[in-house]
Parts: structure tokens; sequence; C-alpha cells
């Protein structure tokens, strides 16, 4: 018996109200069904009402790399919104630091003085601190922010940059988008991606015709504005004929490039602005700098935005026309809706209801594009906390391979061998799907990409889609149990990914007689399903070892590797609802 | 002729009768061929953006010097051009990249074509139009998904829920009676060049094919408890609950899995006995296309023995958006792919099926003539290759742009080349080799009618 203390979201903070409430252990029970009087559905319809096993999973698998059930045995002793201002308190887990910590990264080397990891290192730091960090919002929203502001290592081979890029997202996850921008558009990675380190004013005489475009056009398609004229809710405006209206001109484009003139590498001088070889140095992670000598002076016309100044006079520099410029692209009326949906996209639902968006598109515009206000409140709304029950047919999303990773491995328990264990520790390959390694910057999914079949015919989108074929979605799921658990466990001890005590605990819910192992399938329900198991489903996982006669090698551990496998490669587990 | 507002409703009118048990009622409403003989389809989609000015480059002397001027720095080498006669447009005329001396071979020996000038257009348009604003322009020209979404799909970036495919309307006009799909995609997932297709994608990787992994079947047997039957069979249980769940996502998880676990199970029994091939694919660190064609072609090698009389196979070639240090990349690029089509041809020819495998590259677009230091920004037209299918060799199909800033060709005086030929146009002429009939043609090309005037641009001999 669990008693809490209920604090409304609407009501003052000092007004409470004690409510003493059965914890249920396994299925979900949605209390806020009828028959409830308005009152109480209003102090209920907030995050403080008491929190289920199930319901506690639900949102960890929105929140967090996965849940675990020391995770939800502890939200379900505390409400929503305490466990997100807590991990707003929670330090940020540095992945340069941690990689030099626990020895994946070398630091300095013989030619670098920053540290040095390569491919493998850098996703097996990443991994250990998806699996580990106690910040696990501040994690997922980097992650997610790093699908939204995209570089890629496929372009730009420089893990340590890389990884400085990734911590310039963690470090940044909850300020505002003003800053981030910046900070995002300043960045070292960024700038060779995009190709804004190095750019600069045409100059005939160096056969340089006009400044490269790249970042300009990506900056407000991608990282802002988009295409189109959104309203609030994110729905397209249209013109009086019916028509989409672009947001932007090529002439536009080619304005903005010449702002973006300047910038270069802090290594660089003027005298070195203008070789080709742009390399990286691994001791420098801090932003890009001006130098004036190479910017576009010229007066420039941007986009026009109520309350701020579109032109840009002669004479100012790279540092002042910068400002002027993001802030004209973050007070622009699309980029609340445009970002909000896709973080919604992120965290909750590939197609949040127009009213959702309008919400969080609101808070983005009342708070300034801050993200931690905005986060909180994608993930409190009532669509994410009950859309699965109010929109049952269309809402959730498909499970992207990396967070199918991650959760399974967070799920069940299994705890990454601290030393680096070679390449075969890295499953991301298997997944096709690695961090800051899309094909380009259109992120590894586009967000309004819906495929063929029930998703289409109903004008559903799944972006992550994009990366299922038939094929690949049976290929990752029972890559999940082979790699991580049978491979594993036919490993010497010292040399496998994972810790052998990984399954151990699985193992212990397995009764003696080896079949209809109940407490096992209830486990990995709340742990890997959120609750959602049918009694269908639970009757197939259950009798799967019945008629056992003849069955091959039967013993707990086996069972517990069967019924992973069926789970990783169920409908229920590809989808998050 | 057509304005915008009618082709965007026009598109959406076709993404809309794909729609639920509409699209089943009407897709009913026509018959599926059944061919007979058999032919594959080879996107070969160059991520990106390739630079393709600098892959067919004009060799005769007024047009070169324009080309120099135009490109400066990154212009190349007149003498290091890899001379080529078009048909009909006199000696030495035109000049591959210096490193692609394979496709130069295979377009004198009358395998290998190119477009001239091809790209994303609503209607057919000039500069005279585009400067007196009569012209409906692609909406957001330039960007990378504007061009992919007319490649890919035939549709307007705007028009993007539907988000359907070219080689996906295509698969539905055929019966397919072979176990394994005849869409097959390589290193590019579930692209949009192969969706809306009613049957599913076989995904295959350059690492090898791809096929689940069941450790009943591999050494670590002893780590199972249920024999693999009775696991698959509960599987497929748990797939039909997501097909009967409420909930779509459930649904499509539920229909991809099911698939997926029969396709993995057909394909150990189908393709574990591939013969090796015997030409060697070079390597191709820049691009990945080698990889990828080398798939293809092994896919292709048995299409017979698995009764599969169409295929329409994707290739993801990657790297080609360059901004920066654009001889860099691009000089590698071009050799990794003259040599790899070469071997894929060489492949093809091996087989007896080189005149039924039509391989052809696509791109997002091409890029500016001007420079912006050592790269190039995004553009709209410019050439693609063709080659194999029986078409007509060694010729150049169009009309090669005057490749002077601020020509009646150059869309803003950067060099941004206006296409004399539709991706639409492209992809009608394709159609119809494969089988399509020219009732069906707008069901698979939606915006053709908006080219009447020229609806098969004659590369098939």
């Amino acid at each position: 018996m669990i008693i809490k203390i209920l604090k409304s979201f609407f009501i003052s903070t000092t007004l409470c109200v004690t409510v003493i409430a059965f914890a249920p252990l396994t299925h979900a029970t949605d209390t806020r069904a009828a028959g409830l009087t308005p009152i109480i559905m209003l102090l209920l319809d907030d995050d403080n009402e008491e929190i289920d096993m199930a319901s506690a999973s639900r949102f960890l698998m929105q929140a967090t790399y996965g849940p675990t059930l020391d995770e939800i045995t502890a939200l379900t002793n505390s409400s929503y919104e305490k466990w997100i201002d807590n991990q707003f308190s929670l330090p940020a887990t540095n992945h340069i630091e941690y990689g030099l910590e626990i020895g994946h990264f070398r630091p300095g080397g013989t030619i670098f003085q920053g540290p040095v990891p390569g491919r493998t290192q850098r996703y097996s730091v990443w991994n250990h601190i998806a699996m580990n960090a106690p910040d696990q919002l501040r994690q997922r929203m980097a992650f997610a922010l790093s699908q939204i502001f995209v570089v890629s290592d496929r372009a730009v081979s420089s893990h340590s940059i890389a990884t400085g890029y990734y911590d310039l997202l963690v470090d940044n996850a909850f300020v505002s988008y003003r800053e981030l921008l910046e900070k995002v558009a300043l960045n070292q990675f960024m700038g060779r991606f995009l190709g804004m380190a190095g750019n600069q004013r045409a100059n005939p005489d160096l056969n340089i015709i006009r400044p490269d475009e790249n970042f300009a056009r990506e900056i407000m398609q991608l990282f802002s504005i988009g295409l189109v004229e959104l309203e609030l809710d994110g729905t397209p405006k249209l013109d009086a004929n019916g028509n989409q209206i672009p947001t932007y001109a090529q002439s536009d484009v080619e304005e903005l490039a010449k702002v973006f003139t300047g910038w270069h590498l802090e290594f660089i001088s003027d005298a070195t602005f203008d070789q080709t070889n742009r390399g990286l140095d691994n001791r420098y992670l801090g932003p890009m700098r001006a130098f004036a000598n190479f910017h576009d002076v010229s007066s420039k016309t941007l986009l026009s935005v109520p309350g701020f100044n579109s032109v840009i006079p002669p004479n100012q520099t790279a540092e002042q026309e910068l400002e002027q410029t993001l802030d004209i692209l973050a007070n622009h009326p699309n980029t609340a809706p445009f970002i909000s949906k896709q973080l919604i996209q992120r965290f909750v639902t590939s197609n949040p209801t127009p009213a959702y968006v309008r919400r969080i598109s609101t808070v983005f515009n009342e708070t300034d594009g801050d993200l931690q206000a905005v986060i909180k409140a994608i993930l409190l709304d009532a669509e994410a906390r009950q859309g699965h029950l109010r929109n049952p047919e269309t809402f959730g999303k498909i499970k992207e391979p990396i967070l199918k990773l991650t959760g399974f491995w967070r799920g069940v328990g299994l705890l990454l061998n601290v030393p680096l264990a070679g390449p075969s520790s890295i499953r991301f390959e298997q997944m096709e799907q690695t961090p800051l390694s899309a094909p380009s910057v259109f992120n590894f999914f586009r967000p309004d990409f819906s495929p063929s079949g029930v998703l289409s015919q109903n004008g559903l989108f799944s972006p992550e889609s994009q990366l299922l074929t038939s094929t690949s979605i049976v290929t990752m799921g029972s890559t999940l149990t082979d790699f991580s658990l049978i491979s594993n466990q036919s490993q010497n001890p010292n040399s496998a990914t994972f810790t052998a005590i990984a399954t151990d605990h699985l193992e212990l819910l397995v009764p003696d007689d080896l079949v209809r192992p109940e407490a096992l399938v209830e486990h990995l329900n709340i742990v890997l399903l959120a609750g959602s198991m049918t009694d269908e489903m639970r009757e197939i996982l259950l009798n799967l070892h019945s008629g056992s006669d003849g069955y091959a090698a039967l013993n707990k551990l086996n069972v517990v590797n069967d019924i992973l496998y069926l789970i990783t490669l169920s409908p229920d587990f590809n989808v998050q609802r | 002729m057509i304005n915008r507002r009618n082709f965007l409703k026009a598109s959406a009118a076709s993404t809309l009768t794909g729609a639920g048990a509409l699209n089943l009622s009407q897709a009913s409403a026509f018959a599926a061929q059944t061919p007979t003989d058999f032919k594959t389809i080879v996107c070969v989609y160059l991520d990106g953006g390739n630079d393709s000015f600098n892959m067919l480059v004009p060799n005769t002397t007024a047009e070169y010097n324009a080309y120099a001027q135009s490109r400066q720095a990154l212009a190349h080498d007149r003498l290091a051009l890899q001379s080529i006669s078009p048909r009909g447009l006199g000696a030495n005329s035109f000049g591959l990249h210096p490193n692609m001396p394979e496709l130069k071979n295979m377009f004198d020996n009358g395998e290998a074509s190119f477009i001239a000038n091809v790209g994303p257009l609503i209607e057919p348009t000039n500069k005279a139009d585009i400067a007196n604003g009569s012209a409906f322009l692609p909406t957001g020209l330039g960007g990378h998904n504007t061009g992919s979404s007319y490649w890919k799909g035939d549709h307007d970036s705007t028009v993007n829920a539907s988000g359907d495919g070219i080689g996906g309307r295509l698969a539905n006009e055929f019966v397919n009676n072979a176990e394994l799909p005849m869409l097959i995609s390589s290193g590019a997932g579930y692209d949009l060049f192969l969706n809306h297709a009613e049957q599913p994608v076989y995904g295959i990787s350059p690492a090898g094919l791809v096929l689940m992994r069941d450790y009943n079947l591999s050494q670590s047997a002893r780590f199972a408890a249920a024999p693999a039957t009775a696991r698959r069979a509960a599987l497929e249980k748990l797939n039909m609950l997501g097909v009967n769940d409420k909930n779509l996502f459930m649904q499509h998880s539920g229909q991809l899995l099911s698939q997926g676990l029969n396709l993995s199970l057909t394909a150990q029994e189908l393709l574990g006995g591939i013969p090796p091939l015997e030409v060697e694919f070079p390597a191709a660190p820049f691009t990945n296309v080698s990889r990828h064609l080398r798939r293809a072609a092994e896919m292709i090698s048995i299409r017979e023995g698995l009764g599969m009389r169409r295929q329409i196979i994707y290739v993801r070639a990657t790297g080609f958006d360059t901004h920066d240090a654009l001889n860099a990349f691009h000089a590698p690029a071009m050799a990794e792919l003259s040599a790899s089509l070469a071997a894929f041809n060489e492949t093809m020819k091996q087989l007896g099926m080189d005149s039924s495998v039509l391989t052809y590259t696509a791109s997002d677009f091409s890029r500016t003539l001007t420079n912006t230091g050592d790269g190039t920004d995004h553009a709209w037209g410019g050439p693609q290759v063709l080659m194999g299918g029986g078409i007509k060799g060694g010729e150049l199909f169009g009309s090669y742009p005057v490749l002077e800033l601020d020509s009646d060709d150059d869309y803003n005086g950067d060099g941004r080349i206006i296409p004399t030929t539709s991706v639409t146009q492209h992809a009608a002429t394709i159609a119809k080799w494969f089988g399509v009939p020219q009732s069906r043609l707008s069901a698979v090309v939606p915006n053709i009618s908006n080219f009447s005037g020229q609806q098969d641009l004659g590369f098939f001999a």
C-alpha cells in the first residue's frame, strides 16, 4: 500500500489532497474513466495521480532509453512532474569526460592533444551512457536534437569532434532554442558538415563566385522554419487558391548565405583561411570564430518576421549579422510548430493531433523557446499520458532501431562490461542506425514519411518506418536476442560484452518445472512492453514450453532466451504506445 | 496548360486512391499483368546531388570554353576528357570525366547513353516563362527533398503525406508469382522510390544477404529450449495478434514482421546457394556503389530460377552533396561509378541478361556551374546515365544546355541549368519499356499528362 500526496497541476501548489491508493502490480488501469465528478477529474487529470507499474513503464519508455525495474518502482512512489523536475536537476553526463574516465578515449596522442576516440569507442561510450547515466531525459533530448540538428560522421570523420558536438547537445538540451541554435551554428563539426567553416564572401579574383548556400538552406529547411508556412498547430497554411505557401525562395537562400560568411575553425588564421584542406583538430572543441576579412559586409534583406528588422545594413560584423539572423529564425511563426511537432514525434507519437501541437507550440512561444518547458509540456500533456486510450487506433509510433536496442538492454537488466569488448560490442551495424551517423542532413528518416499499407492508407506518418523493410525488422528483432544474449553466453565471460550476471535474475523467475513461466512473462510485460501485453499474447508465450517432449536443452536459461526471442519479434515490442 | 493547383490536386487525388478499402476496390478494377518475359530495372541513386556537368562535358571548342569559363578552377583539362562521339553530334563532340574510361568504352560499344539535361519540372519550362512569372515551378526548388520527391515519386515535395514512389507504383502493375518480392533495396531501407507497393520490399545488405538470425540454425542451438518450428509458429500467432489489433502501428508491425518472417525462411532456402559471380567488382570506399551493385547482380542472376519476371532494384550511392572539397570526392566517386557500372554490365552480359536489365542513374539535382571556393551548390537539371536494357547506345538524348552563365539555359546567373527533359518523361519512358500500357501510364507517372507533347524520350531501340 502506497500513500501519495497529490498536488494539482492547476491549483495553487499549497492546496494538497491526500489519496490512499493501491498500486496495481501489473495491468494498466485507467482510473480516469467515467463516473468521476468534474472536480475530481480535474484533480486526477494531472500528472500526480497514483501511478501503477504499467503506467510508470509507459512514461519511462517515452522519456528514457528504456524502463528499468528500479526506475519503474521509484516512479510509482513519485509523480511524473517530480520525476521530470528531478531529471532537470541532475548534472549532465558528458561523453568526452565519461570516455576518458572509463578508458575508452585516450587523452592526447602523439599527433593530437585532445581525447582520441575511434568509431568503436564513441559508440561504446554512447552505449554506456544510454544504459547507465542517471540523466536519462537530458540524454534522450540530446538524441532527439541530434535528429533535428543533424551532423553525420559519414561526412566528417573525427570522432573527437563528433563527441564534442554530441556533448554540446547534451549540455544545451534544456536551454532556449535560440541559444541552442547559435551554439549549433557555430559548432566546428556543423561548420565542417554544412560548409559554414571557411565560407567566405564572393571574391572573383580567387574564383569564388558566391558564398556557399549549404548551411543557409538547411538552417531554414531543417533546423528552424521548414519549407512551407505553418499554423500554430503544425498544419500547413493555404493561400486563397488552396496552395501551400513556401517560406522562402532561392533568393532568400542566397541572401542568407552571405550572412554566414567569415567563420572558420578555432585554429585557422587569416593566412590559412583560404586553404581548401579544412581539416579538424581534435584539440579544439570550442566554437568557430569570425574572420572580418572574409565576411560579406554588403546590405542584406532577410525573411520578414513581425517585430524584427529584416534588413541588415552594410558594414556589420559577422557576429552582429549572426545575432540578427538567428533572432529572425527563432522568432519566425513557423519555428514553434516546426520544432515542437518534431520533438513530439521523437518522444511520444508520430501523429500528434493539431491541438497537441498547438499546446506545445504555445508553450514554446510563451517561454521564448525554453526547451526545458517544452519537453516537460510534451511529456505531461494529456495526449502523451492518455493518447493510447483517447486515440487508440492512431496513437503511438514504431520504435526506431536504437531505442529497441537500448530498451531491450535496459529492460532485461544487462550490464555492459566497462572494458571495451572490441568491435563485437557494437551492435548498431546490425540495427542499421548509429548515433550521429545518418546518411545525410535529412536524418535517418523524414518526419512526414508514410509507408505503404495501413498507415499510408489512413494518412498516418511513420518516420521510423523509413528504416524498416520487412526483412530488416525481423533481422533487427532476432539480433537483439541472438547477439545480446546468445552470443554473449557462448563467449568467455572475460571477453563477453555483458557481465555474466545479466540474465541470472530472469532465470530466477522460471518455475522449476520449466513450463508456463508466468512470473517471467509478467516481469517482461512490465519492463519491455509497458504492461500492454494482451491475454492472447500471454497465452502464446506461456504455452511455448508446455508440450515440451523432446525439446532440446530445456533449462531455465534457455526458457528465458526463447521468451525474449518471441517478445523482441512481436508487434508489441516494435510499437511504442 | 495545367496550373500548379490542378497539379497538386491531381497528385493528392492519386494519393487518395491509395486509401484503405477504396484502394483495394479500385486496384481490382484493373488487372495487374502477368508478364511472360523477364525485365529488371536498377535505379542507381547518387544521393546528395551529383555534379553531373563534370561527368559529361562539352568537347567542341566554343562549348568547352563556355564550360571552362563558368566552372573556372573546377573545369576539367580538355585534353584529359574521355572523348566520346554521340551519334549525329560529331566526332569527339563530348567528353566524360577523366576517371570514367569504362563508361566511355560502354558508350563507344553502344551499351550506354546519356540523357543530356533532365530534372524535376511540373510542365515544360523556359527562362522567359520563369522571368514573367507564368511558369509553375516545383516547390522548394534546389532542396534535396524537392529533387528526390520528383525523381523517386514524380510528385511535388509538398505532397509529402503520400510519400509514394515510382518503383512502388510500377510494381503494382505486375503480378509477382515468385516467392520473394520484386522490389529490392540495397543500402537504403524502405526508400521513397519503393514506397506505395502492395507487396513487401526485400532489403539486402552490402555485407551479405540479410537473413533472420535464428539461433537454432547457428552453432548456438544449445541456447534454445523450444525447437525452431515451435518458436516460428508462436511468432506467427503473435504477428497475427498485431494484424488484428485496433492500433494501426500494431497492424503495420504485424504485417511487416509476418512478411519478414516468411521472407527470411524463403530466402534461406532460395538464396543459400547463389553461384558466385565471375566478374570482380571494384572497391568503392567513397560511394559504396560497387557493393550494392554486386548484390543487385546476384539477385538478378537468380531471377529466372525464382520465377521473378519483373524486378525493381534500388541502389543508393552516397556522398554526392559536394559543397566542399568537390574534386577530392568527385574524382574517385566518378571512378567508382564507372568501374562499378562496367563490372555490373559485364556480369549482365555473361548472364545473357544485358538487354533485359536497364540501369540508370538518378540524383537530387545537378550542381551550380559556379563554385563557392572548392565546392558547388544545389542546382537543377543535368546529365544522367542509361545502360543496358536494349537502349539505343552511344547517343545523347535531349538537348544539352549552353554552359554559359546567364544563358537562356541558366536559371539565375549562377549556372543552375533549367532542365529540358523532365524526370516525368524519363520515368514514363522506362515504365513503357517495363510493360506498362499507355492506359496505365498516368497511374505510375501521374504528372505525365503535363508532357503530352513527348511522353516517350525514345531511348529504347
